[in-house]
């Protein structure tokens, strides 16, 4: 991963200096509670229901062990033992006291952490694909590339008061595990060419996101050479730095401007931009995008097997082993296996996720205790190096085929082997009305009532690969509209519903599709019974082997509408007919 | 009141602001221009934050300074709008007038402002610390 040089850190320590004696004016009263709010909030700061909230950035979900036990240890001293990984591959504390804040950025400074550009109209932690650098669908590995963007956009002066936040992803594989097409830029990493003459670049897409106007986002350029990617960044944000809707809160993404004309139009913005900045910009050198990529050449991985170890090869090699150590519990780590570990690029190696979702806590905390756990596991079994998720969950992304099941049997140990991951029980889930002051709704109850009722796996193993996601309010922290089923928090007088919808995914570039609302709001009590009905409906209508989300792309709204609602008709009907009411 | 603070080689904070050149907004410019220019003045523009580049393109060499015009502190467009100017050649004076920040300098700076309007008052320890505040930066623009 990339390493900080000299330079980085002083950039960290002048970053923690600046906001200190920002805070100390603000505590002395020299700065307005209107001036301090967006330089507290470029610096991660929120000001929360029950105390602040600390946002820290990890550049594209990517995590030393030596960074993990730091956090471990702020956890402890700063906050209540635990913290919370979310759905942009970021950590936040949840509890710690405003004076403490410039302590603990000091703290996090000791081991290359920040909270810089985590929140506030400004550039965001850009972020990835998990699996970046070992997917077996890899193109070009995006994390070099994630780097230069990081360093670009880290105290940009340009860029820090633009109308609204702004955030970008960055892809290198067919599958899309970034959702690049719901960010303000998504950029898909593409070779053009053959041999000696292929050239990398990005197809550019511009005017995603979610909130209360999920737009998947359309092609500006289909073809960026990489050398050229700075100042083509520069022309989209400087476009709409100048034109972007300042007057409206609501209207004010880049998804909004780009919308107002047509893509034809903002796409010829941004080229006269382009033409005019360009030339005082200077180019990527293939030298400096060369020692991006020597941050993230592969690790020293042992020759072990000459093809690719799938589950079906690693079970073969463990079978003895299995029936000696695990004949009670074979069954699970033949699960854990399929659902938590992935195909990776070089052979005798998977990819390991280790589940935060158990029933019983809110998706994405980790304890203190946890974050050690997780560090030794990684430092023992994948290079000292893990991954956040979008789904909240970690990454051990180098684990020798081998050591699968010592690693299980030390999961287990510590909470983390629920073998859940892209089931029904592996739910996404802001921290909702609990903690954020902007929620209308509580939404980790409804994951935990969802998770207790559906407790029994093999029903969620037959369901197959499940997205849901439940977000508290509007701003669809936890992508809700883009998952195959989607929960939404919403207010009415004063009371919380949730509204439930179908058929959001983002798997694939060519696939993304923002979900749709199936009606009426249900209370939280009726959740569960409500997510039966649907399953129920695809569990009887799926052809084999047909996943939840291409059964309701073939049948429509249709069915599970009339699954969830008819008996609410019908009822009000005979209640109409008995008052002699027409229907 | 107001201070005025210049950034050449070295920092200057005054309130005073003899040899000033003569302001004139975008209304007043297109309808004297000739006559301005006729005159021994150093001329000015003070023109506000959401100002096209196109409307300022002809005249850079014509002016010895030009004020943008900050109407909040959060909106960022005369950040867009001086590193535009500076990028077409403008070798004048830039300062950065209406509400902005102390802490805003250095990135005001950085997008090419030598001149800032801030309250009077401001501690000029502040303002040196905050123009200082970062010993580089990541981007080569």
């Amino acid at each position: 991963m990339y390493i900080y040089n000299e330079l980085d850190k002083q950039l960290v320590r002048e970053r923690v200096a600046q906001f200190r004696g920002q805070t100390l004016r603000f505590l002395q009263g020299d700065l307005s509670e209107q001036a301090f709010l967006p330089l507290r909030l470029q610096n991660g700061l929120y000001i929360q229901r029950h105390a602040p909230m600390l946002r820290v950035a990890v550049p594209y979900g990517m995590l030393s062990s030596r960074q993990l036990r730091k956090l471990a240890q702020i956890s402890r001293d700063y906050d209540k033992g635990y913290c919370h990984i979310t759905t942009r591959q970021n950590i936040q504390f949840n509890w710690p006291q405003l004076e403490d804040i410039p302590a603990l950025l000091q703290e996090l400074a000791e081991v290359d952490m920040h909270a810089i550009q985590t929140s506030g109209n400004c550039i965001r932690n850009v972020t990835s694909d998990p699996f970046a650098g070992v997917a077996v669908d890899e193109v070009i590995d995006p994390r070099p590339y994630c780097e230069i963007v990081r360093q670009w956009s880290t105290l940009h002066p340009e860029f820090a008061f633009l109308p609204r936040k702004f955030k970008i992803a960055i892809s290198g594989s067919c599958a899309d595990r970034a959702a690049i097409k719901f960010h303000d830029i998504g950029l898909q990493l593409v070779r053009r060419g053959e041999g000696e003459n292929s050239e990398n670049g990005f197809c550019v897409y511009v005017g995603g996101g979610l909130g209360r106007t999920p737009i998947a986002a359309p092609v500006v350029r289909d073809f960026l050479p990489e050398r050229d990617l700075l100042s083509y960044l520069c022309a989209i944000l400087r476009v709409y730095n100048q034109l972007g809707r300042r007057d409206n809160k609501y209207k004010a993404r880049i998804k909004i401007l780009v919308r107002a004309a047509s893509v034809e139009d903002f796409a010829k913005q941004v080229e006269a931009e382009w033409q005019r900045c360009k030339e005082h910009y200077p180019t990527l050198s293939s030298e400096e995008i060369s020692a991006a990529k020597a941050f993230f050449s592969a690790p020293n991985y042992s020759v072990v097997s000459a093809e690719a170890t799938t589950v079906a090869a690693v079970e073969r090699e463990l079978q003895i082993v299995a029936e000696d150590l695990l004949a009670p519990s074979q069954h699970s780590f033949r699960q854990w296996l399929e659902r938590n570990t992935g195909d990776h690029k070089v052979p005798g190696y998977r990819t390991v996720t280790l589940s935060l979702k158990p029933t019983g806590v809110a998706a994405g905390d980790i304890t203190d205790q946890q974050l050690l756990a997780v560090a030794d596991l990684a430092d023992r079994y994948s290079f000292g190096e893990v991954r956040t998720t979008q789904q909240q969950n970690i990454v051990l992304a180098d684990v020798r085929a081998s050591d699968l099941l010592g690693l299980w049997l030390a999961a287990q140990q510590h909470g983390f082997s629920s073998a859940n991951i892209g089931t029904l029980t592996d739910i996404t889930c802001c921290p909702g009305g609990d903690y954020c002051s902007l929620a209308n709704a509580k939404s980790i109850p409804v994951a935990d009532a969802i998770q207790r009722r559906f407790d029994d796996m093999d029903y969620n193993y037959d369901l197959g690969d499940l997205s849901l996601k439940i977000s508290g309010c509007m701003n669809a922290c936890a992508h809700h509209n883009i998952s195959h089923i989607g929960i939404l928090g919403v207010d009415k007088k004063g009371r919380e519903f949730y509204q439930v919808m179908l058929g959001g995914s983002s798997g694939d570039v060519s696939e993304a599709s923002v979900g749709k609302v199936l009606g009426p709001a249900f209370s939280a009590d009726e959740i569960p019974d409500v997510l039966q009905k649907l399953l129920d409906v695809y569990v009887d209508k799926r052809h084999e082997g047909e996943r939840f989300i291409e059964s309701y792309n073939r049948l429509g709204m249709t069915p599970f509408k009339s699954a969830v609602y008819p008996a609410k008709v019908t009822a009000a009907a005979t209640v109409r007919k008995a008052e002699g009411v027409g229907v | 009141m107001t201070v005025l603070v210049k950034v050449s080689d070295s920092i200057s904070v005054s309130s005073h602001r003899d040899n000033d050149p003569v302001v004139v907004d975008l209304e007043r410019w297109a309808s004297d221009r000739e006559q301005l220019l006729l005159t021994e003045w150093e001329l000015g523009l003070r023109v506000a934050a959401d100002t096209d580049i196109a409307a300022l393109a002809n005249n850079l060499s014509l002016c010895a300074l030009i004020e943008i015009e900050f109407d909040a502190f959060t909106d960022g467009r005369g950040f867009s709008l001086a590193a535009q100017l500076r990028q077409l050649g403008f070798r004048g004076e830039l300062r950065a007038v209406g509400t902005i920040l102390v802490d805003q300098l250095y990135y005001l700076q950085r997008c090419g402002f030598d001149g800032f309007e801030l309250p009077g008052g401001t501690n000029s320890e502040l303002i040196t610390e905050a123009l200082q505040v970062f010993s580089h930066q990541y981007q080569t623009v």
